[in-house]
């Protein structure tokens, strides 16, 4: 869209335009990354950083300063193993240990890889990726820990994968496959950033008991990446949804992208929705364990932007023809809303759920079960925030008043009485000024007694101009 | 689903009402579920549709054992086979002493009430109120030996005891007080109050110490159900598209529904927790402590999945084959609704009649009404079994299988 484009796109969208004003003008980052103060060589991680990723540089960029860094380096070391899996000309031979023994080359000063094909879009990363060992190692032992043992799972995770796929076919045959491949390449980034989270103190040490809670983090923002980019993935001859959801509803998953299998696309679409939401309240749950502004923005906003992409998707005809995506003004608007607390974050969640819930239709076969989930996390939001309490429901019984109450009628008491005074008030600048303008009428000579006796004889009008009875002719 | 089932030891069951709809189904459990494995007791439903094929119950819920008895006001109907069926009246200490000779049981389970649609004032109040002091009396032993000692009474209360069939309730627990007199809008559910409040003080009170609870079930729907589905696709099967199309409301408000094999469920894990402590006490090592404590106690039991209201409708319907597309609903504004309502139940309240759309009717398919079940999961260990979606299905497919059973008999 040009110039043009975009004035007439928001002039019929003005609340797009206003949530897009609002973000650039309102956000105030917690924290702000001081370039001053930093090394050559952590700039040119950063400048990495703005290269690789476009979502979570910005996010990255307003972390608190004790886990900025880490942060960063954990991203970018997951980028290049990712740069290495992705890499369909690298022969498994090199791959395979490139992928189990990542987590030691982390430790090898020095260490650079030029073995990817030119076309590999993160290729320079590799190709310069002693930057990043530098900084990995200048890091506090136990954040270097946590990354390496991540680094190491995930790793050996793509491996396996990667043989599979070299041997016999990779696609995703069941639910709990679907569910595995979301933890390899989701799941475990959420360990690793609760426990650097925890490290740092930033989030409830509970959430470590807790694996289920950062595993939905990451498996429901993977899956709604799985649903939204069905055809993307389908070109690249990639296929992610399980055959034990699409083999309910189409004999082949080719089927699904076919105009007269619209309504089983559309039905079988669904059901991967409804997979996804069963995620949703634990996702809740988890962002409740967060102790720090910028570590609650950081998992919020990617959240609050997976459901309103799973909305945009349910149930609609287009995921199957092209890559979708939120507006940029729903995407301000949903930044606005998810850097802010918990309690406007599921004001959000409840919003986007109503919106898909509205879209649910009868003739989907999981019609109820979609609805049951809806429901589930509205019920899981009113438990974290009650709007009802049972002491209140008693003291409506026994008739007593809560001081809650109490401070509200003291209020509208005292406002009632801030009214009747304005209103004694206005009645007296009346009176003053009615005052004045009669003594000032008196005073020009006005015959207020001749007025007064005319008025009590009935004649309410001046008597008529004499003159207009007999016109001079 | 538990690979292992468990196993209740319940004792000398008489369940009161057992010829009712829940009752039926208390019993159904209690015999394990005969209607599964007896075809001639098998209950219907349609063949060869994906949409009502579903796992069996006996396969989930735990393995019974007991001796089950039945009393009712007539057990002509809803028998089950494996169970002792006496006819009586609750209202009366001479009908129940008789009964109570005969069955001497260690638990009660006593779910007769009359159904809040049927029942007039006095018949509610005498059955409800006057009817259940009168069974709880026979079974703790005030009005005499009956050569037994009844251990545990459980009674099916409603969750419509602490609701004014007016107001929102989101996530309300059993701390909620009873709502009665000028507040309470549903005579039903004040004599349900009135009832539970005997029951539960009542606990360790009588001569022999009987235990007590209450189950709360709300939205209660299943196989025989002849209230709440049977209206629902009355309506879905008569009304015309446009009609059907018509929503009261904006459907954002959740709704709790509640599959009767899961109420039974609830009942018998109750009993069982009653029962185990009776046990400790009279071995001497003590009651269970206060937070694990179930006598005494009332328990919300639902399918633990509220649901927005006309979704549950629009499930219905579309099992009976009319669908109703979101982007064909006619959303009608509560406010205006009420007032219409309203002024037909005058205009036809002159008339002596009652219309379809009463303000009343408006309010119920408005409201926010659901349950909070975290205490029966904390002390029962209780879980809905059944998914109410499956719950949804089986309530429609009886209803469906039957009227289809009833038109091949007029052909015949």
């Amino acid at each position: 869209m040009g110039l043009i484009g975009n004035a007439l796109y928001y002039s019929f969208h003005p609340m797009e335009l206003r949530a897009i004003i609002q973000w650039k003008v309102w956000h105030n980052p917690p924290h702000e990354r001081n370039e001053k103060n930093e090394t050559e060589n952590q700039k040119i991680c950063f400048k990495f950083l703005d290269k690789t990723s476009r979502s979570f540089s910005a996010v990255i960029k307003e972390l608190h300063p004790e886990l900025l860094i880490p942060i960063c380096i954990f991203y970018l070391v997951l980028r290049g193993l990712d740069t290495i899996e992705d890499d369909t000309s690298i022969p498994l031979a090199t791959k395979e240990p490139l992928l189990r023994d990542f987590k030691d080359i982390l430790t090898q000063d020095g260490w650079t890889f030029t073995g990817n094909r030119p076309e590999e879009k993160d290729r320079e990363l590799l190709v310069q990726f002693n930057h990043v060992i530098t900084e990995f190692m200048n890091m506090k032992p136990e954040y270097q820990a946590i990354i390496k043992d991540i680094t190491e799972k995930m790793g050996n995770g793509m491996a396996d994968y990667a043989i599979k796929a070299e041997n016999d076919d990779a696609s995703v045959k069941t639910k709990k496959e679907y569910d595995l491949y979301c933890f390899y390449v989701a799941g475990l980034v959420g360990e690793g950033l609760t426990r650097l989270f925890v490290e740092a103190g930033f989030g409830n040490p509970a959430l470590l008991k807790r694996p289920n809670l950062h595993k939905s983090m990451g498996l429901f923002l993977q899956k709604t990446n799985i649903i939204r980019d069905v055809r993307e993935d389908f070109d690249d001859n990639r296929r992610f949804w399980p055959q034990e959801i699409w083999s309910n509803h189409v004999d082949n998953f080719e089927d699904l992208f076919k105009p007269e299998h619209l309504d089983a696309a559309l039905n079988c679409s669904s059901e991967m929705v409804l997979n996804a939401l069963e995620h949703a309240e634990e996702c809740l749950f988890y962002l409740a364990g967060m102790r720090e502004q910028s570590v609650f923005n950081f998992c919020a906003i990617p959240q609050s932007m997976a459901i309103a992409t799973m909305e945009l998707c349910f149930r609609n005809p287009d995921i199957f023809k092209r890559n979708i995506k939120i507006t940029k003004g729903d995407a301000c608007d949903l930044m606005h809303k998810s850097t802010q607390n918990l309690s406007v974050l599921c004001d959000t969640f409840r919003q986007y759920t109503r919106k898909i819930h509205k879209k649910n239709t009868p003739k989907d076969p999981n019609f109820l079960k979609i609805s049951i989930v809806c429901g589930q996390i509205e019920k899981f939001i009113e438990t974290i925030f009650p709007t009802q309490s049972a002491d209140a429901a008693n003291r409506k019984v026994s008739g007593e008043a809560t001081a809650a109450e109490l401070q509200r009628k003291r209020e509208e008491d005292e406002n009632k009485k801030d009214v009747y005074f304005m209103m004694a008030l206005m009645g007296v600048i009346v009176v003053v000024v009615a005052s004045i303008m009669i003594f000032a009428a008196w005073m020009m000579g006005a015959r207020f007694d001749l007025a007064f006796k005319e008025i009590t004889s009935g004649n309410f009008r001046p008597p008529v101009k004499s003159q207009l009875e007999h016109p001079e002719l | 689903m538990s690979a292992k089932r468990r196993t209740l030891e319940l004792g000398n069951v008489l369940v009161v009402g057992g010829c009712g709809f829940l009752g039926w189904h208390i019993v159904d459990h209690l015999l394990n579920f005969p209607s599964e494995t007896d075809p001639s007791y098998a209950l219907p439903k349609p063949v060869g549709d994906a949409r009502f094929e579903y796992p069996t119950l006996g396969s989930r819920y735990p393995d019974y054992h007991s001796t089950v008895s039945v009393v009712d006001l007539r057990t002509t109907n809803n028998r089950l086979p494996g169970a002792k069926y006496y006819d009586g009246d609750i209202t009366s200490v001479d009908s129940m002493l008789e009964v109570f000779r005969a069955v001497k049981p260690d638990l009660v389970i006593h779910t007769a009430s009359p159904s809040m649609i049927e029942g007039n004032k006095p018949l509610l109040h005498k059955v409800n109120v006057e009817g259940t002091r009168t069974l709880l009396e026979v079974a703790g032993g005030e009005h005499g030996d009956w050569g037994g000692k009844c251990k545990a009474f459980v009674y099916t209360s409603s969750s419509s005891v602490v609701h004014d069939t007016q107001s929102d309730l989101k996530n309300v627990n059993e701390e909620w007080p009873y709502i009665r007199g000028p507040a309470q809008k549903e005579y039903y559910s004040e004599t349900k109050a009135d009832a539970e409040e005997l029951v539960l003080k009542y606990n360790k009170k009588s001569p022999n110490e009987m235990l007590t609870a209450a189950i709360r079930p709300a939205g209660i729907h299943g196989e025989k159900d002849t209230t709440v589905t049977h209206k629902i696709l009355e309506h879905g099967s008569q009304a015309s598209d446009r009609v059907l199309r018509m929503q009261l409301g904006e459907n954002d408000n959740l709704f709790d529904f509640t599959y009767v094999g899961n109420v039974a469920y609830g009942h018998l894990l109750a009993a069982h927790r009653l029962l185990a402590s009776y046990d400790l006490v009279a071995a001497g090592k003590g009651g269970p402590l206060d937070y694990e404590r179930v006598d005494g106690e009332a328990f919300n039991i639902t399918n633990d999945s509220p649901v927005y209201f006309w979704d549950v409708t629009r499930a219905m319907w579309a099992l009976i084959n009319r669908v109703v597309e979101p982007e064909q609903v006619w959303a009608l504004p509560e406010g205006l609704l009420e007032t219409v309502g309203g002024i037909a139940e005058t205009v036809m309240g002159l008339f002596g009649k009652t219309p379809r759309l009463t303000a009343r009717t408006v309010r119920y398919s408005c409201m926010t009404r659901y349950y909070s079940t975290e205490k029966a999961k904390r002390r029962l260990a209780y879980l809905p079994v059944v998914p109410l979606d499956e719950g949804i299905a089986r309530a429609v497919g009886y209803i469906v299988a039957q009227k289809q059973a009833d038109a091949g008999k007029k052909t015949l």
